[in-house]
């Protein structure tokens, strides 16, 4: 049995590679039982894999002007830590399209994966909703509203009672030959995103 | 469970596989057997791509069957030597 509750390293403060905030704006998400997942064989901190099932796609929702972002949060529970997830993303656009989109996300369960602005890490690229899954709890349009022009302000969470038991995973997807890269997992992303 | 590693002819790719979306990561290498692979494989054809290798069409036991008999073996290889014409006049 893994030592689970023993922490084995320590974290050195350098100039090389500080830490930046925020994400790109773009989201990529897939209904949760469209695509199967691969974990690395000894860390379940990291996704090597994503397979679809049949022709399943992954959509990109893309924004602008720095106004997407994610928050996880250690949730302190009597069984344990669990993580609750959040991603705030708009849609600067009105369709029914966009309102069919935001329906589905309202009632079935998605994933989602963002690129963090800090790349020089092995966490560049993450995944929300791993286990169950994220929702839309928040998808509202102002139409006087002047922040977003009439655009939607949506948000992602876990659902109702639901955490992670992880925090977000990191995606690592190889290439065919060679190790993973950050520009190997958003060929591999891209390569499932819907034409 | 396993067959051997050197028999195997399902090889599944590094990691621990979903075969279903949303179940837990459980498959690897290890854990899985040819006839395994191949039940699982007719019930979730999406997972053609996590195996390294597959046998061709027919399955691991055909295949099996196919090597075993030298008499099959040695009239695939001639009928490849030779050529549709009958051999003359090819060159």
């Amino acid at each position: 049995m893994s030592i689970y509750n023993k922490i084995n390293a320590g974290f050195k403060l350098g100039i090389a590679e500080p830490i930046t905030a925020g994400i790109e704006d773009v989201v990529y998400i897939f209904n949760q039982d469209d695509i199967a997942l691969t974990y690395d064989i000894t860390n379940p901190l990291i996704v090597t894999g994503l397979t679809a099932v049949s022709a399943a796609k992954v959509y990109k929702f893309e924004g602008t002007n720095n106004s997407f972002g994610t928050t996880s949060k250690l949730a302190k529970t009597q069984v344990g830590p669990r993580y609750t997830e959040e991603i705030d993303f708009n849609i600067a656009g009105l369709s029914v399209d966009i309102k069919t989109q935001l329906t589905a996300m309202g009632y079935g369960r998605v994933c989602a994966i963002t690129v963090n602005n800090y790349k020089s890490s092995d966490s560049a690229i993450e995944l929300f909703g791993a286990v169950n899954g994220l929702i839309l709890t928040d998808a509202e349009r102002n139409a006087a509203d002047e922040t977003l022009d009439g655009g939607y302000k949506l948000k992602l969470t876990n659902p109702d009672k639901l955490k992670e038991p992880y925090p977000p995973r990191a995606v690592s997807i190889a290439p065919q030959s060679g190790t993973a890269t950050y520009a190997s997992t958003i060929a591999a992303l891209e390569a499932l995103v819907a034409a | 469970m396993t067959n051997d590693l050197m028999t195997k002819k399902y090889i599944l790719k590094p990691g621990k596989h979903q075969f279903a979306p949303g179940s837990a990561a459980v498959h690897d290498n290890d854990n899985i057997s040819d006839e395994e692979a191949e039940w699982y494989l007719a019930r979730y054809p999406h997972i053609a791509n996590l195996f390294a290798s597959q046998p061709p069409e027919g399955g691991a036991k055909k295949q099996e069957q196919e090597i075993g008999d030298p008499n099959t073996k040695k009239t695939k290889g001639v009928g490849s030597l030779t050529p549709p014409s009958g051999g003359k006049g090819s060159l």
